[in-house]
């Protein structure tokens, strides 16, 4: 065990010097220990992420504390965030004197103790071998892939979420000994607030969370605004579906973050911050509580930190989880009590913010890189990406695709090589769309998949990178569905305050549904509306983008665009000929019944769950199409093939 | 500093940082607005206001944006008239079409919109919203299927009125305005006072109707049908009546009120009076109240806001009452009538007397003292409704005994009237004659506080006079800590006093027409010729009665119960 206080004892040391290559042996053992490049007895990892806990990391965790407790072996069990391959969890760790760490993926009940006894007796299990991490200190596992060589991490540059799956993130002495807090100890000891602001505005940081504003901009504005009360807001609202970027980085390193807003704090010389985070996170918020209660123990945040004269208090606020909470304006009136709906802007919250005073609203992701860029420096960061867009991009991975997960990639990388990353297409399907950005972001082809991520690249196909979510979709998808979807959340989520937002989300979501659902009279007045209605999509979508309050509403009809752009054959196929490829649009089937092959068994009436089928027992049945709902149960529960699809 | 800005075409001078409508409304440029108050800050919430800048990618709303540099705007070009004809269809598609059913016909903001954007063809269709009307409340109706939720209503209620009664709810499509926990108006801490009908650019928001109950009286042969008129009454529906605005036609209005079929017809100025005697009285036995108001909104406000302050509250009813409990428990003696057989409506510019009207706490055995209460707007109804031309009608006056009233029995609608007739009458008790200037020149105005002193008989006595519930709380608050450095507090609920009650007639102007209304009062006091409310005979003769405890069974019915200790 580490001595008690040691890391607390020696932190000016480690934070001015991260590498004392003289000094106390204790403390350099301890740290090597805290690193991984030396352990004393055998360490299990668990991933024990939102991801890692659905897939049963509980239960292995149980099982292997217990075997451990049977056998008597000695051996400590850390838990651990996500790596982000969220597919192969439950994954745990495993580092014995001597050898380097071992990973395994998908390790169940059972499995765990197996890979436990084979590896406490030095040999390697038979299966579940994910890969080992490089430490040229130890010894390799034969035949064991490193990590970093593997596929799935070969193509990303992971600066944020480094630590995330590997350390601790629930002690702050592991945060610490690997970099935690030298960035923040940085900027207070060498850099006034106004040169802080300079790196970061020369590092070219943008805003992850969809505006892509120029961060160092935000942070001179909140600067210059008149001393007195400045407030900084960490926006950990991400509600965008499919997009779980800040949770990830919030359970896997939350010291990060933390350091994060210290230094931003400082930078617009705040004395007050604020994590606001949606309530659904339960998991982040106790690690990011946790991470917020030894930050003070340790004096990084509180009173006069570090002898420095600068103050700053981090206090933690949980949101009701509103998709709208999001928008800066009304996250601050969320804040204040209020219903969470924007403002009209001017005044900019960094004017006229949280309580009336100047208030500088950051994504949890943008904070998250700006310790690196303080300990790195400007250029560094620059160099990565592309001319326009620096640094890496976090990407939620989900849909049709291999591996689910995070992705940290560089700024300019190509679309196709983050599918490649993640698997590609399992199955036979192809791939058909990939969907970028959440509600407000839109959807592209395969044609368009050696686009590259950079906002203006994105920006010009229509794109928005967004809160990262990166959605895959195959063959068996339907893209009209898809856009239903989205603008079914923008109708649920929108706050109703303003009309275009409201009323027109509501009317674009009744086309879409229009389209995917049969008329009830093929001819006259309703397919004429029909059809008037799509023709009124994309006006009203301009409409709705030009006069909308905030960006929930101006980038609504995004997912509708961009579909009409790269999908309008989808569209016509479903309009003129009511048919979805894909099959998934059930309210535009018709099933009929062959009145020659039916032999009135009635059990097809029976299943029908809209009574749409009558007829009398030992006699031809019929459907009766206004009342169908196209369910298909007709169809899976006939013995004699009676029933067809039209 | 003064910036030159282009719109259409034409240079124009704006101020640095007031907005862009504000710079629009001053040249005389007109856009339509929803959601916009004058006095509120912006919220932007409707967007019509949205007009288009030169190298802007987005509509801006003129509302909330302030002009800061030099700018080209086109505030009727055909990608801003598409946009807001867009977003007036938008609402349309969800409104429930029925114009010719609803209170605001004619009358209504959206409906000019459409006309304005010339909307003649309906482009979107789509399912509407179904909602629950809220008629729980004995004043106001809430019709959620009319709102458009410019949220007008929540922010008069919050921002001016202080009660916070409503505000949203819901997301999306199920966004409503909604009271604490959707329990409906009668539940909240609604006071009544109706501002948020006079705001409502749509239907879903208008007084209480209770014209059917009025018209079923008089159809029943056997119910005798008495009619009080409040003393603006006269005053405000003369412009809707065919009058010149303002022009009094009281006179008139008896006449058409017995063509209708009322069998008499009162002067409420009467009560007035008899209210001014009593509180007068009261303040010379040191039974003083210290807060003092005839307006039933106030005293709902300080009974729910501020309970402490009830015992230092005019226990004496407002004159609605006062008359309603006479007529029921005394007059009809003398006219040998039972109380079941007649029926005592009354007309006045305000939304929450119809809710003092219905208070258990009012009532006398469960009788109440007013049956019906009709807004002015209402009445206006009733007399179209009942075909009177009042154009064509003889003179007639007030039925006997509330027919003659002095005319500080009428300014009680006024913020400050009842101020000026306890002076008028503190002066007589004191020196047993009038005094020699009657008028308080510096409460006739429309300042919304007033420091007042009058000396009556060698007593001065300090008044403050306060308007709008807004600037009501800190005083009351003095008034509970016993920091109050006045003597008396004299309180009304809407800003302008009654002339800008929730009842009063529709207009857009309502500000404009309260301070138009306020003056015609204060003319017709001048030339009046009896003043003070001691030149009221039949109202000080009812008084003595009263206090040689003729009257005991009628004395406890013309005070609140709530205020009794």
């Amino acid at each position: 065990m580490l001595p008690m206080n040691l890391i607390k004892e020696h932190l000016p040391l480690l934070l001015m010097n991260p590498n004392p290559e003289k000094g106390n042996p204790v403390l350099q053992r301890n740290l090597s220990r805290l690193r991984h490049n030396h352990v004393d007895k055998m360490i299990i990892f668990i991933g024990m992420g939102s991801c890692g806990i659905i897939a049963g990391a509980n239960k292995t965790k149980q099982t292997i504390i217990h075997h451990l407790k049977n056998h008597n072996i000695d051996a400590e069990v850390i838990d651990v965030g996500c790596i982000g391959l969220c597919t192969e969890e439950p994954i745990i760790d495993i580092q014995i004197p001597g050898r380097t760490r071992i990973s395994f993926s998908r390790v169940s009940e059972d499995s765990a103790t197996e890979i436990i006894d084979a590896i406490s007796n030095n040999f390697l299990p038979d299966a579940n071998i994910l890969g080992q991490y490089q430490n040229d200190k130890l010894l390799n596992w034969e035949d064991v892939p490193f990590m970093n060589k593997l596929s799935f991490f070969k193509a990303q540059n992971k600066i944020l979420t480094n630590h995330c799956g590997i350390i601790n993130p629930e002690a702050i002495d592991d945060s610490i000994a690997n970099n935690g807090y030298t960035g923040f100890i940085k900027a207070i000891t060498a850099y006034t607030s106004k040169e802080v602001c300079q790196i970061v505005s020369d590092a070219k940081l943008k805003g992850r969370s969809g505006s892509a504003y120029l961060t160092g901009k935000k942070w001179i504005a909140g600067l210059e605004q008149a001393h007195g009360t400045k407030y900084l807001i960490c926006n950990a609202d991400e509600s965008d579906p499919g997009s779980f970027v800040d949770r990830h980085l919030a359970e896997g390193d939350p010291h990060q973050i933390i350091e994060g807003i210290a230094i931003a704090a400082y930078a617009i010389q705040a004395s007050k911050a604020i994590i606001y985070i949606r309530n659904q996170y339960q998991l982040a918020i106790n690690r990011l509580k946790n991470a917020l209660k030894q930050a003070y123990e340790y004096n990084l945040l509180g009173d006069n930190i570090f002898n420095s004269g600068f103050n700053l208090d981090i206090t933690l606020k949980i949101g009701p989880g509103a998709h709208v909470c999001g928008e800066e304006t009304a996250l601050i009136a969320s804040l204040e009590g209020k219903r969470g709906m924007p403002e009209t802007k001017p005044p900019y919250p960094v004017q006229k913010g949280l309580f009336g005073k100047p208030t500088v609203v950051n994504n949890l992701e943008t904070l998250a890189n700006v310790p690196h860029i303080l300990r790195n420096g400007a250029e560094w960061f620059s160099k990565i990406g592309t001319e326009n867009s620096h640094g890496t991009k976090l990407f939620s991975v989900s849909g049709k695709i291999a591996r689910t997960g995070v992705i940290e990639v560089d700024m300019g990388t190509k679309i196709r090589d983050i599918l490649q990353t993640a698997g590609g297409v399992p199955g036979e399907a192809d791939l058909k769309a990939v969907h970028i950005g959440g509600p407000s972001g839109g959807i592209i082809d395969t044609k368009h998949i050696d686009l590259h991520i950079d906002y203006e690249e994105m920006e010009q196909a229509g794109l928005r990178m967004g809160s990262g979510s990166f959605l895959v979709l195959s063959e068996k998808n339907c893209i009209l569905n898809l856009t239903k979807y989205f603008m079914r959340f923008i109708q649920q989520e929108s706050c109703g305050k303003c009309i275009p937002c409201r009323e027109g989300s509501q009317r674009m979501l009744e086309i879409l549904e229009r389209i995917t659902q049969k008329p009830y009279h093929e001819s006259g007045h309703e397919s004429l509306e029909r059809f008037k209605g799509v023709i009124q999509l994309e006006s009203l979508a301009k409409v709705m983008q030009e006069t909308s309050l905030c960006g929930l509403g101006q980038y609504a009809p995004n997912p509708v665009l961009s579909a009409l752009k790269y999908f309008r054959d989808e569209f016509e196929e479903h309009i003129f000929d009511r048919k979805c490829k894909a099959g998934i649009c059930k309210g535009l089937k018709s099933y009929i019944i062959d009145v020659d092959i039916c032999t009135g068994c009635t059990v097809c009436a029976q299943k029908c769950p809209a009574d749409a089928i009558i007829g009398t027992a030992r006699s031809p049945f019929f459907i009766v199409q206004e009342k169908c709902i196209g369910c298909g149960e007709c169809y899976e529960h006939c013995k004699f093939n009676a029933i067809s699809i039209k | 500093m003064s910036i030159e800005i282009i719109v259409n075409n034409k240079a124009i001078a704006a101020n640095k940082g007031e907005t862009i409508l504000n710079a629009l409304t001053k040249n005389g440029i007109r856009i339509p607005t929803l959601c916009h108050m004058n006095e509120f800050s912006a919220t932007g919430s409707c967007r019509l206001c949205v007009v288009e800048i030169k190298d802007e990618n987005k509509l801006i709303p003129a509302c909330s944006q302030p002009i800061t540099e030099p700018i080209t705007i086109f505030t009727h070009s055909p990608r801003v008239i598409n946009a807001r004809r867009t977003i007036v269809e938008l609402l349309l598609s969800n409104h429930p079409d029925d114009c010719l059913y609803c209170e605001h016909n004619q009358h209504c903001e959206l409906q000019n919109l459409a006309v304005e954007l010339n909307i003649r063809e309906r482009r979107f269709f789509g399912n509407k919203k179904v909602q629950i009307m809220d008629s729980s409340s004995p004043a106001i109706v809430k019709d959620d299927a009319k709102c458009i939720l410019c949220g007008r209503c929540i922010r008069v209620c919050d921002e001016r009125v202080q009660a916070s009664a409503i505000d949203f709810s819901g997301r999306g499509k199920k966004t409503r305005v909604d009271t604490v926990m959707s329990k409906g108006l009668n539940y909240s801490s609604c006071i009544a006072c109706g501002q948020c009908i006079l705001v409502c650019p749509s239907g879903a928001l208008s007084a209480k109707s209770s014209l059917t109950p009025v018209l079923d009286a008089l159809n029943d042969k056997n119910t005798k049908v008495l009619i009080q008129i409040a003393p603006s009454v006269g005053y405000s529906i003369a412009e809707e009546m065919g009058f010149k605005p303002g022009k009094n036609i009281s006179s008139l209005l008896v006449a058409g009120l017995r063509a209708a079929g009322m069998d008499m017809v009162f002067n409420l100025a009467w009560a007035g009076d008899l209210f001014l005697i009593e509180t007068a009285k009261q303040i010379m036995e040191n039974k003083q109240p210290t807060i003092v108001t005839t307006c039933p909104a106030v005293t709902k406000y300080i009974e729910q806001f501020f309970p402490k302050a009830l015992p230092r509250t005019n226990s004496i009813k407002a004159p609605q009452q006062i008359m309603g409990a006479i007529i029921k428990n005394n007059f009809i003696q003398s006219q040998d009538w039972d109380v079941n057989d007649i029926f005592v409506v009354s007309v006045g510019p305000c939304t929450a007397a119809k809710a003092e009207a219905t208070r258990i706490d009012t009532m006398s055995n469960g009788i109440p003292d007013v049956d019906a209460v009709l807004t002015t707007n209402e009445l206006i109804r009733f007399l179209k409704l009942s075909g009177i031309d009042l154009h064509n009608i003889d003179e007639e006056h007030f039925d006997a005994p509330f027919h003659v009233a002095s005319s500080a029995g009428s300014l009680y609608h006024i913020p400050g009237g009842i101020t000026e007739g306890l002076y008028r009458q503190l002066s007589f008790l004191n020196t047993n004659k009038a005094p020699t200037e009657m008028n308080l020149e510096d409460a006739r105005n429309i300042k919304p506080e007033k420091d007042i002193s009058f000396k009556a008989g060698d007593k001065i006595v300090k008044v403050k006079i306060v308007s709008g519930i807004q600037n009501i709380k800190k005083y009351i608050q003095q008034v509970i800590d016993n920091k109050f450095e006045y003597d008396i507090l004299d309180l009304t609920a809407c800003l302008m006093g009654c002339m800008s009650g929730g009842g009063q007639p529709m207009t857009d102007q309502y500000e404009e027409n309260a301070k138009f209304l306020m003056k015609s009062l204060y003319k017709n006091d001048n030339q009046a010729s009896s003043k003070a409310p001691n030149q009221n005979p039949f109202a000080m003769d009812f008084s003595k009665q009263l206090h040689r405890d003729e009257l005991n069974h009628l004395k406890l019915s013309l005070h609140h119960k709530f205020t009794q200790t």
